[in-house]
């Protein structure tokens, strides 16, 4: 694929990605998937269809565009691999024991303490939930979540999601499975790596 | 909050001031405007430079949360930006263009209600101050790209100014690129942490990605062989438009996540 061919398709892509937004809500995540998933495929058959010269002399400048374009890759592929994670929400009180049984998880956890943080004029700044993680009826774990510091056990993440205090303090969890995130680490590291060479670069033979 | 509206006006003002200078300068020939035009802006910068202090002074953190903040300290970093390249480099005509780009940020500000908002649960993460200051040097950059365009598109200019500006905005333009990344690197980490995913179309998030697609656009395009300047201006000033919609479009009319307008 030229070159040209390549901004063509970019082209169509970002018209396509802005279009998509004024789409109702449900249709806007199908359309941009398959969007970035089209743009990932292009990047693959680029990089086949270059990889002699990019592989006949090496300069950092080469090795910015590969990494570049294997991290935006990454990231479509943890996009692909991620629609496989489990996620559900829990509601819990303090005190609560929620068996996670019925979420295809052999454990349980409890709400220990529930508090939120505020500034002088009542707004909130911060939620906190204690949680103990229990198995097989021994506390293995204690651990604190709280908005933007998600609490990780067994494979499952624990993030802050809401708080109310109305007849007793209520703590909503947001718990998910993250199976894609080998490949968004990859994909960010790779990609931040890219575009730092990329910004210092110089022509220079490796 | 009357001192900042107060300063923000006299700033507003400062800047149609220097913009009138520049117009006369740029449109009417008259070099003689030069001088008062790079004063008027260079005291307009000053306002603005306290007008943003005495903002962080009283919200006890840098302007980062709210539209208003960022259009605040995007619009100081502007200034600043130019006055640094009128000095190092004598380009006084890219002031004709970043000029009103000011006077329009400081209407918009002076048209808000000044309210200093507390940092909500979501916000209080360090990747607000790395996602939001990458976003204001990435614009920023973008904004003078787009500058430097306008003007290569006036056509107004000598051989050698032209490939000065065309030379700026394709600078501009590479290094923008890459803190745009970072940009969405960083909002996807703060988006994980906070929300546990790190990517959710958001609109701003879509166009976030339309406007580093844009950019990217341009790089592979000015690797083609009919690549010339007027090209290279042209699809700047569609990048910027889509950099104006990210900012502003999304915000007012696709509500979404990124709703701390």
């Amino acid at each position: 694929m030229s070159m040209r061919r390549g901004a063509m398709v970019i082209f169509i892509i970002c018209i396509c990605l802005g279009f998509s937004t004024s789409l109702p809500v449900r249709w806007q995540s199908g359309l941009a998937g398959l969007l970035t998933l089209s743009l990932a495929l292009t990047m693959i058959y680029c990089i086949g269809r270059r990889w002699r010269s990019f592989s006949r002399r090496i300069t950092i400048h080469k090795m910015a565009y590969l990494l570049m374009h294997v991290g935006f890759i990454l990231l479509v592929m943890a996009g692909l691999v991620g629609m496989q994670g489990r996620e559900f929400t829990l509601q819990m009180t303090e005190g609560q024991v929620v068996d996670l049984a019925s979420y295809g998880n052999s454990l349980s956890v409890r709400a220990d303490e529930i508090k939120a943080e505020y500034y002088p004029d009542g707004l909130p700044r911060q939620y906190f939930t204690a949680l103990t993680f229990i198995e097989n009826g021994i506390l293995t774990s204690q651990k604190i979540a709280s908005v933007n510091h998600p609490v990780a056990y067994r494979g499952l993440y624990f993030y802050q999601s809401a708080y109310s205090n109305g007849y007793e303090k209520i703590s909503l969890l947001k718990v998910k499975t993250k199976p894609e995130r080998p490949f968004l680490w990859a994909g960010s590291t790779f990609l931040s790596a890219g575009t730092l060479l990329w910004l210092f670069r110089r022509e220079r033979t490796v | 909050m009357s001192i900042l509206q107060d300063l923000l006006l006299l700033c507003f003002i400062l800047y149609i001031a220097a913009d009138i200078l520049f117009f006369m300068v740029s449109m009417l020939h008259n070099p003689k405007m030069q001088p008062p035009a790079v004063v008027f802006f260079l005291m307009a910068g000053l306002v603005q430079t306290a007008a943003a202090t005495l903002y962080s002074i009283s919200a006890g953190r840098l302007p980062l949360a709210s539209m208003f903040e960022f259009v605040l300290l995007l619009s100081l970093v502007l200034a600043w930006t130019f006055m640094a390249l009128y000095r190092a480099m004598s380009q006084f005509h890219l002031g004709s263009v970043i000029g009103p780009l000011e006077t329009a940020c400081l209407a918009f500000l002076i048209t808000r209600d000044i309210h200093i908002v507390p940092l909500l649960p979501a916000l209080q993460s360090v990747w607000l101050h790395v996602h939001v200051a990458l976003a204001i040097i990435a614009y920023g950059l973008f904004t003078l790209s787009f500058a430097a365009a306008l003007l290569c598109l006036s056509g107004s200019h000598a051989e050698e100014s032209s490939r000065t500006l065309e030379s700026l905005m394709t600078k501009c333009v590479s290094v923008g690129f890459p803190f745009q990344t970072l940009v969405l690197i960083t909002g996807a980490v703060w988006a994980e942490q906070a929300w546990g995913a790190w990517w959710s179309w958001d609109p701003k998030e879509t166009w976030a990605l339309v406007t580093w697609l844009v950019y990217a656009l341009y790089l592979h395009a000015s690797t083609t062989k009919d690549w010339d300047g007027r090209k290279a201006a042209l699809m700047a000033v569609f990048g910027f438009a889509t950099v104006l919609f990210t900012l502003f479009g999304v915000t007012f009319l696709l509500p979404g996540l990124h709703s701390y307008g």
